[in-house]
């Protein structure tokens, strides 16, 4: 069938497809992420404390704090209606609290874990308490998230910490384990001294080439593969949409941090060895008493099982589980995997250690 | 704009000090660059033109001269660089044979035929040739030779970057615009006063607690009290 301009509309509707490619590929996705109600009761420098609001009763009182890498943006966990961890949590009644790290500036070169795991995350604690009423609350790390929250865990294990989970959580960063990480970051071929004294912050795209040249086909042909057949059959969807952004708008890494997480982390394990030092004091894992969730992903090539599982041989908590999910490192937290498999898993195990 | 008035960083002297660093940054780019002596492979063209400024033209010998001169100078280069082709060259072919094989199969011998729809011949193209060509990726991003020639890049790259900076820093400056470090400068001041209202802030919160604590402490020795009153009424009451 013709349309008013004589031509096929089938041609009109291919010619209005591929402009809706090609602006996608050249303008990137656009997508409203982190929907979900919250209001920031806290900010100290770039980061951002939220809490989530929610028409859902709550039913467990001790809130979760949601901390997220320095790498990327944090809206992953809150990424579209429908897809969303954190409205998932406030669906089944839980008290949802996220601190945000923000984009760090020029300024902020200098900000390393001591920063981050002893003067933010130690304060957000305490004003999540206090906005919440609560006397102890659960620390949910994903990713290098996951990797501070052991060690805020380590150097402050008793109350008001009640619960621990770490989701795809890098421990052990020995070379056997870590694959090209591991190789790329070695003191070989890796001087982070010279990229924190020209650029003072890792660039963003430099950020994002060492994530996305992983794997290399699939991220930078693959996603694109997906989106015209995606609009060719129908449209693009909201959750592809959603994807594409969060994976294209990486943000720089502090200088000083990116220097700490190559060398104490993954050229010298210090870690899993018991050596790292935070402001002279010493990370030690055993000393995490508290109940501990431990999730990875099979398939996630960036967080390897055995990173992530090395934990559970250091800690010292009597009530720990680790999980291993047929998921890669996204699919672990968002999309239809994680909505049957991660989410009720965290759910549950929380339930009856959140009273 | 003469000499006398012209601000900034004179560019003959940029470009010098930009033609040092790319210098070392193409010859010792490839893997195998130990740095050796310094050659210069613009030198046999400024003697070239030099010769031509003097009154004896330079002649076809002179022609051949310099070319046979720039030849051998960049000769170690070239070198070096068949030998990163060929090695890289090495790892692909085993991945564009397998990619071959696997377009026969789904491209030619499929279920349905060969594809006429665009969409589905290229859909079926990326599956066909994406997991070769991701393990050739893979292969590649693991070589020596990779890992040397990106190392190189970063480094190379993160100072040209770093002299352009400075150079952007000064010139700049010399104009009396601001510069980026005095706008990193100013909002280490508002981080460092966020900082230090922060932590005011949460010694107030801290007091607060505290005073709560003392109050509900308070509350409850007038509990005690009311009690030992009532206590001591009643005893008086019972020795009456």
């Amino acid at each position: 069938m013709a349309n008013e301009n004589g031509a096929p509309a089938d041609l009109w509707d291919l010619f209005d497809k591929y402009a809706e490619g090609v602006k996608t590929i050249v303008e990137g996705a656009q997508a409203d992420t982190g929907q979900t109600p919250r209001e920031v009761i806290w900010t100290k420098n770039k980061a951002k404390l939220y809490h989530y609001q929610s028409q859902a009763e709550k039913k467990h009182p001790v809130p979760v704090l949601l901390i997220y890498a320095l790498v990327n943006r944090s809206y992953i966990l809150d990424l579209i209606p429908g897809n969303s961890f954190v409205e998932y949590l406030l669906n089944e009644g839980f008290d949802v609290y996220m601190l945000d790290w923000g984009v760090p500036g020029r300024e902020d070169k200098d900000l390393s874990f001591e920063n981050y795991v002893l003067d933010y995350m130690p304060r957000a604690v305490k004003k999540v308490l206090r906005n919440s009423g609560a006397e102890e609350f659960t620390l949910f790390g994903y990713c290098m998230g996951g990797t501070m929250a052991a060690m805020y865990a380590a150097l402050f294990p008793d109350k008001p910490l009640k619960n621990l989970v770490l989701l795809a959580a890098p421990i052990d960063f020995a070379p056997e384990k870590s694959d090209l990480y591991g190789l790329w970051f070695s003191d070989r071929y890796q001087d982070p001294d010279m990229i924190m004294e020209t650029f003072g912050n890792v660039p963003a795209p430099l950020a994002y080439v060492g994530t996305a040249t992983l794997r290399p086909v699939n991220n930078y042909v693959g996603a694109y593969v997906t989106m015209w057949n995606l609009l060719m059959k129908e449209k693009l969807t909201d959750g592809w949409r959603a994807m594409n952004k969060w994976a294209n708008e990486p943000v720089p890494v502090p200088g000083a941090a990116f220097k700490q997480w190559v060398v104490d982390f993954y050229q010298q394990n210090k870690l899993v060895k018991g050596e790292l030092m935070l402001r002279g004091r010493r990370v030690d894992l055993s000393n995490i008493e508290c109940p501990v969730l431990n999730l990875a992903g099979e398939k996630d090539h960036l967080v390897f099982c055995g990173q992530a599982e090395a934990v559970m041989d250091l800690i010292s908590s009597e009530d720990k589980e680790f999980v291993v999910l047929n998921a890669g490192h996204v699919g672990l937290v968002m999309g239809r995997g994680a909505k049957k498999d991660l989410w009720p898993q965290v759910s549950n195990w929380l339930e009856p250690r959140s009273e | 704009m003469s000499e006398g008035t012209r601000p900034g960083t004179d560019p003959l002297e940029l470009w010098r000090r930009w033609y040092d660093a790319t210098f070392e940054a193409w010859t010792n780019f490839l893997p195998g660059g130990d740095g050796g002596a310094r050659t210069d492979p613009f030198a046999p063209y400024r003697q070239l033109f030099e010769g031509l400024q003097n009154e004896d033209a330079a002649g076809p010998e002179d022609l051949y001269e310099t070319w046979l001169r720039w030849t051998q100078t960049t000769f170690r280069t070239w070198q070096r660089a068949v030998e990163t082709g060929a090695r890289f060259a090495e790892l692909a072919a085993p991945r564009y044979v397998e990619a071959a094989g696997e377009v026969q199969k789904q491209m030619l011998n499929g279920e349905d035929g060969f594809p006429t729809d665009p969409m589905a011949f290229y859909k079926r193209l990326y599956n066909a040739t994406s997991g070769p060509f991701a393990r050739l990726a893979d292969d590649v991003l693991r070589d020596e030779a990779y890992l040397e020639i990106s190392k190189r890049s970063l480094d190379y790259y993160s100072v040209l970057d770093g002299i352009f900076r400075r150079t952007s820093e000064q010139f700049f400056g010399t104009l009396r615009l601001p510069t980026v470090s005095d706008t990193t400068q100013m909002a280490g001041l508002i981080v460092g006063l966020d900082d230090r209202v922060d932590r005011v802030e949460e010694m107030l919160e801290d007091f607060e607690e505290r005073l709560g604590r003392v109050q509900e402490r308070l509350e409850g020795l007038d509990r005690i009290e009311g009690k030992l009153d009532r206590l001591l009424a009643a005893t008086s009451e019972e020795s009456a």
